[in-house]
């Protein structure tokens, strides 16, 4: 696991924030230090998605802050949160369908200045080498396994200091989900810090750092990755039990 | 059989300004989800700025009046939609709806107003037609061809080969993933709007050339591009083409067979046949249908 500084790169405090007049968030704080793999685990309905939607600026904020790397970027819309520094890999619709896989590379570099684009480029496509085979095709063709490839390159290739994933092992065969949490680790192992939310928590736990377990809009507990894979109610609550 | 060349040809030239007044109808519906019932109504102020630049006062050279029409109606619908649809964005579909509806009705009257109610002609003078075989030609329905054609093929560049037009079409796609990804997407919506009504102005200003104008004209070219755009496939901008093109042609033959008067009513019933049998359109997908039917 690489080195993290101790530097604090986002900072949630007291978030309430939710769609329209629901509210899904009802107060909620974290920090992601800089360098780390932070994961956000829970059952569904729990606010992780919301709270990854938030600090894109996708959301209804009520009350509450969220500082980025030394600014507040609370109300801000999203494709300035975006040009700030942070990517965003949704869950679902997270590439574009009737764009090429080029063009969803160059539309995740919107924001990137024309002459870093073809270096970038080649970055993505060293780590992602099935992207450059398909660089023509239509995303919406692309099989589960690479649209999330796509999606996860997508967000990258604008060198973001932090990036939300947000379930990148939802639906995928185990060979693929091993793949994405490999490419995981190691765009974390490069420098980008990274938010993680996952339904997998076991296997979450594992690759990070730091974890926040939250239930119904709230945060229930916060350790790291070992402490809360190896508590007890943590294991009975929200891992399905012991681990035989 | 000549008969029918004939009438061919002239549905490919009333085809094409349909297919110019469907794609800004259809590039606003593919990412606003919203029918701008007043898109024809912004095709005829078009038409007027031409005439009026031409014709009426400045007496400008009829290119220079298209082209500077064409920017005038570029920022008169970047702010109709900054004014009446932007503060709608979030509201329900109705609202926007109706609210594109009282637009057409007040574009309608100010030109009412300013210009006056009778028909205009640009009265060009006569010129010689050419015969292409059986067919007779006018040089002015040879511009509107070539100018129909032409404008298409920038768009086509503009949408696969630039910046912006990759934008449009990711904020089409999905409008929260382009701006996560840092696409502005008020300023690539603005940009379909100055765009759409960009070409609504030289869609109008065509057809006031082929037959003449009229403040009411605004409505039907409304009905026929939406027409265009049904049987294209909403949201599909290239649909809208091919839909504009058919419409045009399947108009003109069918005074063949019924009387021209009834020429109008073709586009109604293309119109509620599609929607009937065929919703999803030739190009267009079954989700987008849906939208229509709620």
């Amino acid at each position: 696991m690489s080195e993290h500084t101790g530097e604090t790169l986002l900072e949630i405090r007291d978030l309430v924030a939710g769609y329209g007049k629901i509210e899904v968030l009802h107060g909620i704080s974290l920090k992601v230090q800089r360098g780390e793999i932070v994961t956000l685990v829970g059952a569904n309905g729990a606010g992780k998605t919301t709270t990854l939607r938030s600090i894109m600026g996708l959301t209804d904020i009520r009350a509450g802050r969220i500082i980025f790397d030394g600014t507040d970027i609370t109300g801000w819309s999203p494709h300035r949160v975006a040009a700030r520094g942070i990517a965003f890999v949704p869950q679902e619709r997270s590439i574009f369908p009737s764009l090429t896989v080029y063009e969803n590379l160059e539309m995740g570099a919107y924001q990137l200045p024309p002459g870093e684009f073809a270096a970038r480029l080649e970055a993505i496509y060293a780590r992602f080498p099935r992207l450059k085979e398909r660089y023509r095709q239509r995303a919406g063709t692309l099989s589960g396994g690479e649209r999330r490839m796509l999606a996860i390159a997508r967000g990258l290739i604008a060198n973001p200091a932090l990036m939300l994933v947000d379930e990148p092992s939802l639906g995928l065969a185990p060979k693929v989900v091993e793949a994405v949490f490999e490419n995981v680790q190691g765009i974390n192992r490069e420098g980008t810090t990274i938010l993680l939310v996952e339904q997998n928590a076991r296997r979450a736990l594992a690759i990070a750092h730091r974890a926040y377990v939250m239930e119904l809009g709230h945060i229930r507990y916060e350790g790291t990755g070992r402490q809360l894979l190896e508590d007890e109610q943590v294991q009975r609550l929200y891992l399905g039990g012991a681990r035989t | 059989m000549d008969i029918f060349a004939q009438l061919l040809v002239n549905g490919l030239i009333a085809g094409g300004t349909y297919a110019l007044a469907a794609i800004g109808y259809s590039m606003v519906y593919s990412i606003l989800k919203f029918i701008n019932f007043a898109h024809g109504s912004i095709a005829m102020v078009g038409a007027y700025i031409t005439f009026f630049l031409a014709i009426q006062s400045l007496h400008l050279p009829l290119p220079a009046a298209f082209f500077l029409s064409m920017l005038l109606t570029a920022l008169l619908g970047i702010s109709v939609e900054r004014i009446a649809y932007r503060p709608l964005r979030r509201a329900p579909k109705l609202a926007t709806l109706t609210t594109a509806i009282a637009v057409s009705f007040v574009l309608d009257a100010a030109v009412m107003i300013l210009m006056g109610a009778d028909i205009k002609t640009f009265s060009l003078p006569v010129m010689q037609g050419y015969s292409i075989g059986p067919v007779l030609i006018t040089p002015v329905q040879i511009i509107i061809i070539g100018a129909s054609l032409l404008f298409m093929l920038l768009l086509y560049i503009l949408l696969t080969r630039t910046k912006l037009g990759k934008a449009i079409r990711a904020v089409a796609d999905d409008p929260s993933l382009a701006e996560a990804s840092g696409i502005n997407a008020n300023v690539v919506i603005a940009a379909v709007f100055g765009i759409g009504s960009a070409l609504a102005a030289a869609a109008g200003s065509l057809i006031g050339l082929d037959t003449n104008l009229q403040p009411t004209m605004g409505f039907l070219i409304t009905i026929k591009a939406f027409a265009a755009v049904v049987l294209g496939g909403l949201g599909s901008v290239y649909g809208a083409i091919v839909g504009g093109f058919i419409i045009g042609i399947v108009e003109n033959l069918g005074v063949w067979v019924i009387p021209p008067v009834w020429k109008d009513t073709i586009a109604y019933g293309i119109l509620i046949l599609v929607l009937f049998v065929w919703p999803a359109g030739l190009f267009g997908s079954v989700e987008e249908a849906g939208v229509l039917q709620q």
